[in-house]
């Protein structure tokens, strides 16, 4: 029992890590209606900066992480203007190329920088757990990352249910031109959506480094392609459904760690994605939307 | 020195006698002021030559047989189409190389021949997107709760109710705006349209699909808030009854050009309109 509830508990955190990348995703995808295929190469790039600011700088572990999120809100928007506005008229296969293409910019710019050397990533988050956590082998980045995936979820939620910035990407998430026509600024509002995404993969980045303390040029690519699949899973386009998907995601990748084969377990991920959207094509919480005639 | 900025505000432009009331008295400003408006698509003359002045507080309408460019010209003002012709004073300012954000936050307001509301969004948050402008915080102010927040959310909500009454509204603030009935769709577009406070309301087809009694309470309606928010109106309507009854000004297209302006009765009597309807009359054929 103990070593299921460690399971979980791990499948827990990874999930949480999964579903803040989702979150961004989904942000964007629900906003511009375009997928950001460089996101999970902006977390590798958050995670360098908090690396080099406690490394390089010596600057204190929260001051990195904020370091982090500034820089990657900065280059979320960098991305999004220079790569993505200029083809807000053009058809999806372009856009999704031209993500396509930032992704491997971002990964040979990271080369270029910071080598190809993996570097080892000191864990920033460390506080001793709790008696009764720790012997179910609960960590304190667990901890921290499954409170911080909470409480950004929330916070989006409030932010896009409650405040007029919020309605405002709902507007443009629903009809661009309409949302236009009443004032709304779209490219800003766009730009707005990719700033908070970044800033999320910087979060994520941070914390995703913190487990697994491997940190090279690839290593925002397999995490941002499961978290993809976690938006997918949830429904693209949903917060809440990304964040469950995320926490889904990272659970059965656990359990079928644990329990099945630990190099089948990627597959089995992709494996029970397809198979819901079989069954479900919109994702967990997605909606149908049937096609106009 | 003149600088360039000065010349493109449209001050060279000779005033051609536009106005579709002329004996009315506009006051220094028209509310609107089209001067030799036109746009081409590869050649395609859709709207040639429109100059059209709408006075503060005044009804116009915009008639025509199908295809003559009626929308095109909504779309010309609110800048979907950025004119390759002429200029577009709103309230006396130019509005050439303005967005279409930017021309709405200058005054102009728009509802759509096919209903374009936020249709997963609650009727309160529709009208809410069109108070965007009005609301005055910053997203960090607005994730914290600050007393900002809850100050201006709240005038939001007071606004976005009192908006909602002129249509006896209130009641439906929670439902979703998708899956009100087809009426209470129209009405809640042009309360989402008055929302940003615009000086010029442009309504694309508002009686389209209503029956006889739902059109004389629009017709009520728009009278009403013309006559409250004191702005100007510009109408699409194949409705005549409704265009002969509160349009006090009417202009025609027929192929993008303007072919009479008047009011309803010497549109009525107009040779060029009746031909433009009805086709040729002296040999009978069509």
């Amino acid at each position: 029992m103990t070593v299921f509830i460690q399971y979980l508990v791990n499948g827990l955190s990874m999930g949480s890590v999964y579903a803040i990348i989702a979150l961004g995703y989904t942000m964007v995808y629900g906003i511009a209606k375009m997928l950001n295929f460089a996101h999970g190469d902006v977390i590798m790039v958050g995670a360098y900066v908090s690396f080099c600011a406690t490394s390089y700088l010596g600057l204190p572990g929260w001051a990195s992480v904020i370091l982090s999120c500034v820089v990657c809100t900065v280059l979320g928007v960098l991305i999004e203007g220079l790569a993505y506005r200029p083809l807000r008229q053009a058809g999806p296969l372009a856009v999704l190329i031209t993500a396509i293409g930032v992704s491997y910019f971002l990964q040979n710019a990271a080369q270029l920088l910071w080598g190809a050397t993996p570097k080892n990533f000191t864990s920033l988050v460390a506080f001793p757990v709790p008696e009764f956590l720790a012997k179910f082998n609960v960590s304190a980045v667990s901890l921290v990352t499954i409170v911080a995936c909470l409480v950004i979820m929330a916070g989006l939620v409030f932010f896009t249910g409650k405040t007029k910035m919020g309605k405002a990407m709902r507007a443009v998430s629903e009809d661009k031109a309409a949302a236009q026509l009443m004032g709304i600024n779209v490219n800003r509002t766009i730009s707005m959506t990719f700033a908070i995404g970044s800033a999320l993969a910087a979060i994520a980045g941070v914390l995703l480094c913190s487990y697994s303390p491997v940190l090279q040029p690839t290593t925002g690519a397999m995490p941002g392609i499961k978290a993809f699949d976690a938006a997918v899973f949830g429904g693209i386009g949903s917060i809440p459904g990304a964040f469950v998907g995320g926490i889904l995601i990272g659970i059965i990748e656990a359990m079928a760690q644990a329990y099945i084969s630990t190099s089948l377990a990627n597959s089995i991920v992709f494996g029970v994605l397809i198979i819901v959207l079989l069954v479900k094509p919109a994702g967990l919480l997605g909606k149908y939307v049937p096609e106009k005639v | 020195m003149p600088s360039k900025f000065e010349f493109n505000k449209g001050k060279m432009v000779p005033y051609p006698s536009g106005a579709i009331v002329p004996d009315r008295d506009l006051g220094e400003r028209p509310a609107l002021e089209c001067i030799h408006l036109g746009i081409e698509f590869g050649g395609l003359k859709a709207v040639d030559d429109f100059s059209l002045t709408i006075g503060k507080t005044e009804i116009a309408g915009l008639i025509g047989p199908n295809g003559a460019g009626k929308t095109t010209v909504f779309n010309l003002l609110t800048k979907v189409y950025q004119p390759t012709h002429g200029t577009i004073l709103l309230d006396g300012e130019d509005t050439s190389g303005k967005s279409v954000y930017q021309v709405n936050r200058m005054g102009i307001a728009r509802t759509f021949q096919n209903i374009r509301l936020f249709n997963t969004m609650t009727v309160e948050d529709n009208v809410k997107v069109g108070l965007h402008n009005q609301e005055r915080y910053s997203g960090f102010e607005g994730v914290l709760r600050l007393p900002t927040y809850w100050k201006h959310e709240k005038a939001a909500h007071e606004r976005a109710m009192e908006l909602l009454s002129i249509f006896d509204m209130e009641h439906l603030a929670n439902e979703q705006a998708g899956s009100l009935p087809y009426g209470a769709q129209r009405r809640l577009e042009i309360v989402r349209a008055l929302a940003t406070n615009p000086k010029l309301l442009l309504l694309d087809e508002p009686a389209a699909g209503m029956n006889p009694s739902e059109t004389a309470e629009l017709m009520a309606n728009i009278v009403k808030i013309r006559d409250t928010f004191g702005i100007a109106i510009m109408l699409i309507e194949h409705d005549m009854s409704l265009v002969m009854n509160i349009c006090e000004g009417i202009c025609v297209l027929n192929f993008g050009k303007v072919i009479a302006k008047g009011t309803a009765e010497e549109i009525q009597n107009n040779d060029a309109v009746i031909e433009a309807y009805l086709g040729k009359q002296d040999k009978g054929e069509n």
